[in-house]
C-alpha cells in the first residue's frame, strides 16, 4: 500500500507560457522550486532558502514592443473593417481580438526580469515577467526567507558615511562583462538608406509603371524585412541609443501596415472591379508612404550620425599612472 | 559574488540594499529593485578538514588514518569530516549520497521527471487532430503508454491522472472509430 501523496508544495504567483514551455515557481518548507516545463517533461532547481542572497527585479518600459504591435495589428485589421465592406465580419473580429490583447497587456502593467542569486549561481525566474506578479510573489517568498535567515540589520550592510552618491548616468558606462557594447556596423545606414530609396520609389510609382518597377518594390521591401529583423537581433547585443531602436520598430510596423493594406486595397478592387488604372486609394497611400519612408529614414540617420559623433567625442580615459 | 544590475552586470552600491523604492542603476540606469537577506553577507564557511586519528580512535570509512566524527545515518559508516555531506540535517557518506541521486529516492534528489500522463495525451490527440488516420498507430501507443506508466512517478508538484483516463478513453473513441469506419467502408455495396 503506498503512502498517500504528500501535497508538499504550493504555487507561487506567476506563470509563463509559450507554445513549448511552461515556467512556474512553488514554495516548500524550506526551499523553492523553480519548474521548466516543456510539456513532457519537467526540470527543477531548488534555491533553500538559506542560500538565497538576493532578489533583484529589473523594471522594463510601462508598454512593452508587444503591446505596440498588437496595437499596431489591431488597428490594422480595424480600419479596413471600419472603411469597407469588404470581409467586414472576420475584420472586426480578429480587429477585435487584438484590440481585446493589447488593453489586457495595457492592464497588466509594466513588466520585469527577476532574478534570483545565491553564493554561486544567478538564475533568471522566468515565471515572474509582470512587476504586479513579481511583487506578489515575493511578499509570499520573503517571510519564509526571513523565517530562516533572519532580517538584514544596518550593520550587515556597511553603508559608507555621509548621504549615499546621487545616482547618474555616465556618458560611457565602464565596459563591464556581460554588459552591451556600442553599435559601430552601418546596418542602420543601410536601412535608412532603404527607406529613403523605398521614398523615391513610392513616389516614382505615381506615374512610372512596369515591372522594373515591381522588381524594385520586391527588392526593396525583401531587404527591409530581413534588415530590420537582423538588426532587431543584433539590439539584443549590442548598444543603440533607444530613438533609433523606435525608429526601426515603427518602420517594421510601417512596413508591415503597408503591405497589408495594399494586398486589402487589392482584394478589395478586385471584388469591385475597378479596372487597370491601380487599386482603390492607390494615390493617397503612395503619398504617405512616401512621407512615412522619408521621414523614417531621415530621422534614423539623424539619430545614427549623432550617436556615432556623441561616441567619438568622449575623451580617452587618462593614462593610469 | 556580488549584488549586479540585471541589464549591465555592474556591481550595485551598498545603498540600494536599504532602499525601499526601485533605484537606477549608477551605470546604466535601469530601474532595479533589490531584496538582499543575510546569506549575502555571511563569509565563506573554512574548508573542511579531518583531523589525523590517534591510536586508538575510530577511523573514516574511506579514509582509515583520519579522524571519525560521524557516522552516515543510511549505512552507518564512519565519516571524517572530509567525506561527511550534511544535507537535510542529516549526515550522507557519499555512497549513500550517488546512490540516493541514481535510484532517485525521495524527491529533494530529482532534478528532472517525465510527464508520461502528457505523453499519452499527445499521442492520444495529435496524430488524430493532424491527419487522423496516424491515430491507427497513436490510440495503441497512447493506451500502452498510459497502461505502461500508470504507476511510474509523475510530476513532483501536485497533478491528478485525469491525463491518463482522458488519454486512454480517447484513444478507445479513435479506434472504435476506425473500426466503424472500416467496417462501413469492407460493407458498402461495390460499383463494379
Amino acid at each position: 500500500m503506498m503512502p498517500p501523496a504528500v501535497r508538499r508544495y504550493r504555487r507561487l504567483p506567476g506563470r509563463a507560457f509559450s507554445p513549448i514551455s511552461r515556467d512556474s515557481l512553488w514554495l516548500a518548507e524550506d526551499h523553492l522550486l523553480s519548474v521548466q516545463s516543456n510539456r513532457f517533461s519537467e526540470t527543477y532547481r531548488r534555491y533553500y532558502f538559506r542560500d538565497i542572497q538576493a532578489i533583484a527585479i529589473q523594471r522594463s518600459a510601462p508598454i512593452t514592443p508587444l503591446t505596440y504591435v498588437a496595437g499596431a495589428v489591431a488597428a490594422a485589421l480595424l480600419a479596413p473593417g471600419v472603411l469597407f465592406e469588404f470581409q467586414k465580419t472576420f475584420l472586426w473580429i480578429a480587429g477585435g481580438l487584438f484590440l481585446a490583447l493589447t488593453l489586457a497587456l495595457i492592464a497588466l502593467g509594466p513588466t520585469c526580469s527577476c532574478y534570483i542569486q545565491t553564493a554561486v549561481s544567478r538564475d533568471r525566474l522566468g515565471s515572474l515577467r509582470w512587476i504586479r506578479t513579481a511583487e506578489r510573489a515575493l511578499g509570499v517568498l520573503q517571510p519564509h526567507i526571513d523565517r530562516v535567515q533572519g532580517q538584514v540589520t544596518e550593520d550587515m550592510v556597511a553603508l559608507p558615511s555621509g548621504p549615499p552618491p546621487l545616482p547618474a548616468r555616465p556618458l560611457q558606462p565602464p565596459a563591464l562583462p556581460g554588459r552591451k557594447v556600442p553599435e559601430t556596423g552601418w546596418g542602420y545606414e543601410f536601412l535608412f538608406t532603404v527607406f529613403l530609396l523605398d521614398s523615391l520609389h513610392s513616389y516614382l510609382g505615381l506615374t512610372q509603371k512596369g515591372l522594373a518597377m515591381d522588381i524594385a518594390a520586391w527588392a526593396i521591401l525583401i531587404t527591409e524585412i530581413a534588415c530590420i529583423l537582423w538588426l532587431m537581433v543584433r539590439q539584443r547585443r549590442f548598444e543603440v541609443p533607444v530613438a533609433v531602436q523606435v525608429v526601426v520598430i515603427l518602420a517594421l510596423i510601417a512596413t508591415g501596415g503597408f503591405t497589408y493594406a495594399v494586398s486589402i486595397l487589392s482584394a478589395v478592387s478586385k471584388q469591385l472591379r475597378t479596372g487597370a488604372t491601380g487599386y482603390l486609394g492607390f494615390v493617397p497611400l503612395h503619398i504617405t508612404a512616401v512621407a512615412v519612408y522619408g521621414v523614417l529614414g531621415l530621422a534614423g540617420l539623424i539619430l545614427i550620425t549623432r550617436h556615432r559623433q556623441a561616441l567619438s567625442h568622449i575623451p580617452p580615459a587618462a593614462p593610469s599612472q | 559574488m556580488p549584488v549586479t544590475c540585471a541589464r549591465c552586470q555592474a556591481p550595485l552600491p551598498n545603498y540600494f540594499f536599504i532602499a525601499t523604492n526601485p533605484m537606477p542603476c549608477p551605470s546604466c540606469g535601469t530601474e532595479v529593485e533589490v531584496r538582499v537577506f543575510p546569506a549575502l553577507f555571511r563569509t565563506s564557511p573554512a574548508p573542511a578538514v579531518a583531523e589525523l586519528s590517534a591510536a586508538g580512535e575510530a577511523g573514516c570509512f574511506f579514509h582509515p588514518e583520519k579522524r571519525a566524527i560521524v557516522t552516515c545515518h543510511l549505512c552507518g559508516r564512519f565519516l571524517c569530516g572530509l567525506c561527511n555531506v550534511e544535507f537535510k540535517g542529516q549526515n550522507w557518506c557519499p555512497g549513500c549520497l550517488e546512490a540516493g541521486s541514481r535510484k532517485q529516492k525521495g524527491t529533494d534528489f530529482e532534478n528532472h521527471r517525465v510527464l508520461y500522463d502528457s505523453v499519452a495525451l499527445a499521442f492520444a490527440t495529435l496524430p488524430f487532430l493532424t491527419f487522423f488516420w496516424p491515430s491507427l498507430i497513436g490510440a495503441p501507443v497512447a493506451i500502452y503508454v498510459a497502461i505502461r506508466y500508470w504507476k511510474a512517478p509523475g510530476s513532483i508538484l501536485p497533478r491528478t491522472k485525469i491525463r491518463f483516463v482522458v488519454a486512454i478513453l480517447l484513444a478507445l473513441g479513435q479506434l472504435a472509430l476506425m473500426g466503424a469506419l472500416i467496417l462501413a467502408v469492407a460493407r458498402a455495396p461495390r460499383l463494379t
